[in-house]
């Protein structure tokens, strides 16, 4: 894997962690 | 993870575009850095203007300029700029001129997406600021953006919500950038434990950002459809509660503090030992006590709420979690103050402000652990004595690092040095006005008087005096700074500075072995050794 296919994996990697963070925040609230 | 080839790239071989336009399609890090540099310096003059209206109203008891209204616009304008307008943007913007320089990487990892990042900064702010023409008027809840009072706001209201998803997805691409740069880009010899402080509390702060940022933007989705598609998520009416906002609004908002803070650590550990002339005393233990701070700062959120009417145990737990937090802070002000012992000091204008930013950081930090006492915590809720507290952990604390930082790499931007001066008379100008404007706010939060209100009772007017004072040397000095990096761009002293600038740096960064000033392009091909002076 070249740096430039690493950097986009890291950062595909980042994302999907951060947008499952903000569904996992309003499914909380929604359960409440 | 750390490999970089040194692969021939076509784009890189040319300096910058020639006029407005390489400033607008860049994709070079030390441009995207001053141009984040830039934005959060003109932010932090407008921040500051609506700080001066709000203390030039509380100048004497009594309604004198303003009304309430625009008042309390003013008080969640000014957090809101401050925050997300001029202190995280000026530390991205040094993340994106330094930590290249400092791990030995050509630029970040993801360039193009470090571009849009700015821009999208600059049109959330943009939007941020244009609800204050708005029918309504500006948001006027505080920058906490409390339920039911914020959807009580006129038309600004979406138009603010939209601002803060731009300045989330901003704040998370640019995190994500800084943490695929740390981990990918870094020369073979720059180990993790060998990366500088600086660059560590940054890959700390990214995952802040990461993991924070995306609650934050589902507080601020769900106020969207509570206010105009009859969701109930904050409404007692409907079945929600407007508790369960402010849980959520701080498990983003304390992490949010260490965002602020982290890299304030990393600068402060970065300059003291260069001015010291001595390595950093307890390297690995900064690392770790960065990490602690990170974790404790997830799970200390209800402390902020302490009043709501939490269970016994609830109160108990976040108020010996929140006290946990002061060890590893201890840890970084023991190794601060130990780095400088039997140091051979010089006290140039980024050490005056590290020196001053140890000090006042750990008067912040004391009454924080005040505030921890839940108990004691009822009589100081909602008073100037929280606006004390937090004003001393970001001015005095981030602000000046951030001043330091600017007179530390100025010359290694430039090329020339600074009026040294002209620097001094800011440091004491700010130095000395800022504790008149902020130290009497404890004595007015202790007395009872309420934050976020136009006027006050007779009690507080010498106080309010005082400190109003205060802020009128403290905002106008701040020009000088200004004045400052103006002339060092145009020339500075005359004096050509050396690669390394400051005696023995070299030895602390790889930054200081490049030219000053430094090229447009550093580190096409990685050092084959890093600096180990922090060992």
């Amino acid at each position: 894997m070249n740096i430039k296919q690493k950097n986009i994996l890291t950062a595909v990697i980042l994302i999907a962690i951060s947008a499952t963070i903000y569904v996992f925040a309003v499914l909380r609230a929604i359960s409440q | 993870m750390s490999a970089v080839t040194a692969e021939h790239d076509d784009h890189h071989d040319h300096g910058p575009e020639k006029g407005i336009l390489r400033w607008i399609v860049t994709t070079n890090h030390k441009d995207i850095g001053t141009l984040y540099l830039i934005f959060a310096l003109a932010m932090f003059f407008v921040g500051g203007t609506m700080a001066l209206i709000i203390r030039t109203e509380l100048f004497e008891p009594g309604m004198q300029f303003v009304d309430p209204q625009f008042f309390n616009s003013m008080t969640t304008m000014h957090a809101l700029v401050m925050v997300f307008g001029a202190v995280m943007p000026a530390f991205v913007g040094l993340a994106n001129w330094m930590i290249p320089m400092m791990i030995g990487a050509p630029d970040m990892a993801l360039p193009r997406m470090n571009n849009m990042s700015f821009w999208m900064l600059v049109a959330g702010v943009l939007l941020l600021a244009s609800t204050l023409f708005m029918e309504g008027g500006a948001p006027a809840s505080g920058w906490t953006l409390y339920p039911p009072l914020v959807l009580q706001t006129g038309n600004a209201l979406p138009f603010a919500i939209f601002s803060v998803h731009l300045l989330g997805i901003s704040s998370i691409m640019g995190a994500i950038n800084i943490v695929a740069t740390i981990f990918n880009m870094r020369a073979p010899a720059m180990t993790l434990m060998k990366m500088p402080l600086f660059v560590w509390t940054w890959l700390i702060t990214g995952f802040l950002l990461i993991a924070i940022m995306p609650v934050f933007a589902g507080a601020v989705t769900m106020l969207l459809t509570d206010r105009f598609f009859d969701t109930s998520f904050f409404d007692a009416a409907g079945g929600g509660d407007p508790v369960l906002y402010q849980h959520i609004f701080w498990f983003f908002g304390h992490p949010e503090v260490y965002v602020m803070i982290l890299p304030t650590f990393g600068v402060a550990s970065t300059i003291i030992p260069v001015f010291a002339r001595k390595p950093l005393f307890g390297y690995a233990s900064m690392v770790y006590a960065t990490a602690a701070i990170a974790f404790l700062s997830f799970i200390v959120w209800a402390h902020h709420m302490f009043t709501v009417g939490m269970p016994m145990a609830g109160e108990l737990y976040f108020m010996y979690a929140t006290m946990l937090i002061a060890i590893p802070t201890g840890v970084k002000i023991f190794n601060w103050t130990a780095t400088m012992w039997k140091g051979s000091m010089t006290f140039e204008a980024p050490m005056l402000f590290s020196i001053a930013f140890v000090v006042l950081f750990t008067l912040g930090g004391f009454t924080g652990l005040m505030m921890a006492v839940a108990p004691v915590d009822f009589q100081y809720h909602d008073t100037y004595f929280i606006v004390a507290h937090f004003h001393y952990t970001l001015v005095p604390a981030s602000v000046f690092i951030l001043m330091a930082a600017g007179y530390y790499w100025l010359p290694k931007w430039t090329g020339n040095m600074y009026d040294e001066k002209l620097a001094k008379l800011h440091f004491w100008l700010s130095a000395i006005s800022v504790n008149i404007l902020f130290f009497p706010q404890h004595f007015l939060g202790l007395a009872g008087m309420p934050r976020r209100i136009p006027d006050y009772a007779v009690q507080f007017a010498d106080w309010n005096m005082i400190s109003s004072i205060g802020a009128f040397i403290y905002g106008p000095s701040q020009l000088i700074f200004v004045y400052i990096v103006i002339k060092t761009i145009k020339g500075g002293t005359g004096e050509k500075v050396t690669d390394e600038v400051w005696e023995g740096a070299s030895a602390h960064g790889l930054e200081w072995r490049l030219p000053s000033p430094a090229p447009y392009h550093t580190f096409s091909t990685p050092p084959k050794e890093v600096p180990t002076e922090h060992f």
